[in-house]
């Protein structure tokens, strides 16, 4: 079985470069709920492909600048 | 702790409380019924219809006061604002929907576990009362194991890998 790989998310410093947006604002753009948003922040949440995608449109950037392996 | 897991220990709660009134008439009423296999099934069938309900009213009392409760602690913002936290706190989404596949899992695993011992009971020749009481206690047991299955995954984190 491949070893399990550390995802790591940049959502807290881009919401504050999204204008200091608020979690709940996040969490009704994504279309999820606010605690889903703050378990994604406190790295509890690995979330499917979809929200991720969903997650980068929100911040129109690259999933890869929003998701990161953890080396 | 967050909303979803107090949700889940409400409902737990609720629960709880009705298998244990359940318990305590089976043991008040088990001289008087004996071996009869209907009588059984009937208080069985009324005990899984209040369980249903209680956890019904548990849930809507327990949503009321959620909203009270996010509402008060938002004191400072406007109705709109409030409102929108509430929708956003109450609301399922895929790491609900994630979670309730394992605690469901969980439960399946301890009520099929259940159905092995009553049948066990049965292939031995014991009682079909008591076989029934192993799969509504199995079926109750699944339904906590799932619930403390959430609430773990709710504060530990879950992951889609």
């Amino acid at each position: 079985m491949p070893e399990k790989l550390k995802i790591t998310n940049n959502i807290r410093r881009l919401r504050f470069f999204a204008d200091e947006m608020t979690q709940i604002e996040l969490a009704s753009k994504a279309g999820v709920s606010r605690q889903t948003i703050v378990a994604l922040e406190a790295g509890k949440y690995t979330p499917s492909l979809e929200l991720a995608f969903r997650l980068a449109n929100v911040f129109q950037v690259e999933i890869g600048e929003v998701f990161e392996v953890a080396e | 702790m967050s909303y979803k897991s107090k949700r889940t220990i409400a409902s737990l709660l609720a629960a709880t409380a009705v298998a244990v009134g359940y318990v305590v008439y089976a043991l008040n009423v088990a001289p008087a019924t004996g071996d009869n296999l209907q009588a059984w099934a009937i208080a069985l069938l009324v005990c899984i219809g209040a369980s249903v309900v209680a956890v019904i009213i548990i849930q809507i009392i327990f949503n009321i006061v959620a909203s009270i409760g996010i509402t008060v602690k938002e004191a400072g913002c406007d109705d709109a604002k409030a409102g929108r936290l509430i929708e956003s706190t109450i609301q399922d989404d895929e790491m609900d929907k994630l979670i309730l596949n394992k605690s469901n899992y969980a439960s399946l695993v301890a009520a099929g576990a259940g159905f092995m011992a009553a049948l066990t009971v049965l292939a031995f020749g014991l009682s079909a009362v008591l076989a029934l009481h192993i799969i509504f206690g199995s079926f109750w047991i699944g339904s906590f194991v799932g619930s403390i299955v959430s609430i773990y995954y709710y504060e530990a984190g879950v992951s889609h890998a």
